[in-house]
């Protein structure tokens, strides 16, 4: 595997990922993409682009809900807070994506196929 | 690094409209880039190498605000409406300086005090009207605060436009500049001091460039 994987497969599960981290508690786009780097041992880089978007869709969805702080030096950063809605969607989606992970071993196989 | 950092979105934000959801977009990106260029830094690399590698990261954010262009459809019906209101203040105003400018013919021995005292609802109306419409229109947001602000300017526009207009009525009745003024000043300063409150704070509301 590529040391850097920036997959479609990976990035399909970029809102599932974001709620994982939001359910840990309120955090601000770079801090997110920093946990989401940590997290994988810098196996899984995404642009910050893709999270941008991903914030707008689980807005929009009502799964995330954003607020800006109060910094007073540089810029103000916008923090997002998981949502009710958000832990259920979050709960929905590892439920789906711990199914999906069975069936796709099975059919794949090991070795004796 | 923050001016260069504006230089960089200034070329990114160069052809988009200065809407609110797109100022909120380019200042969240650079909340972002200065925690991540800060974080750079203290890893040891220099301030150009931490800038272009955040940047680099970046990815398509030209895509991401080109999208929050086009999620105009909820906002077609509020635009609408705005058109309606300042078409409707622009004929408001419109309809009182024609009344006002007949009644004054009429009565052309007190011309001048018929002619602001009939203004008086129309143009405070209209004036109202229109500074809510113009903020919004300027905004190019529905969203609830900027609703909010925009009434406030127009209560405001209305407040002074009244007050300017009952000075005027007393200082042709009285023929005294002084008696004249004294009428007006409870609704004139009060409305200045708002509108230059709400003038003041739109540059932090907005972010500064």
């Amino acid at each position: 595997m590529d040391a850097k994987v920036s997959s479609d497969l990976l990035r399909g599960h970029t809102d599932t990922i974001v709620l994982g981290i939001l359910k840990k508690g309120d955090s601000y786009g770079y801090d997110i993409h920093k946990k989401i780097k940590e997290k994988s041992d810098g196996l899984y880089e995404l642009k910050e682009a893709t999270l941008y978007s991903s914030f707008r869709r689980l807005e929009q969805d009502g799964a995330i809900s954003a607020y800006w702080g109060d910094e007073t030096q540089g810029a103000r950063r916008k923090y997002y807070q998981i949502t009710q809605a958000g832990r259920a969607l979050f709960d929905r989606n590892k439920a789906d994506w711990n199914f999906t992970k069975k069936i796709i071993d099975q059919l794949l196989g090991d070795d004796e196929v | 690094m923050n001016e260069r950092i504006e230089r960089y979105l200034d070329t990114v934000f160069h052809d988009l409209p200065s809407t609110q959801p797109l100022k909120e977009l380019r200042e969240e990106i650079k909340g972002n880039l200065l925690a991540q260029i800060a974080d750079l830094q203290t890893e040891g690399y220099l301030n150009d190498e931490a800038f272009e590698l955040a940047i680099s990261q970046l990815g398509d954010i030209v895509a991401i605000a080109q999208s929050l262009c086009e999620e105009k459809p909820p906002q077609e019906k509020a635009q609408k409406l705005i058109a309606f209101c300042f078409a409707g203040a622009i004929m408001i105003i419109l309809f009182g300086l024609v009344a006002a400018s007949v009644s004054a013919l009429v009565n052309n021995d007190k011309a001048a005090l018929v002619f602001f005292g009939t203004n008086i609802p129309f143009l405070t109306s209209g004036c109202g009207l229109l500074g809510f419409c113009l903020y919004l229109y300027h905004q190019n947001s529905f969203e609830r605060k900027i609703f909010l602000r925009g009434s406030i300017y127009g209560v405001s526009c209305a407040v002074l436009v009244f007050g300017l207009l009952v000075m005027a009525v007393s200082y042709c009745r009285e023929g005294n500049l002084a008696l004249g003024l004294a009428p007006a000043i409870p609704f004139v300063i009060p409305a200045i001091g708002v509108l230059c409150y709400l003038l003041a704070t739109e540059s932090h509301h907005q972010m500064t460039h």
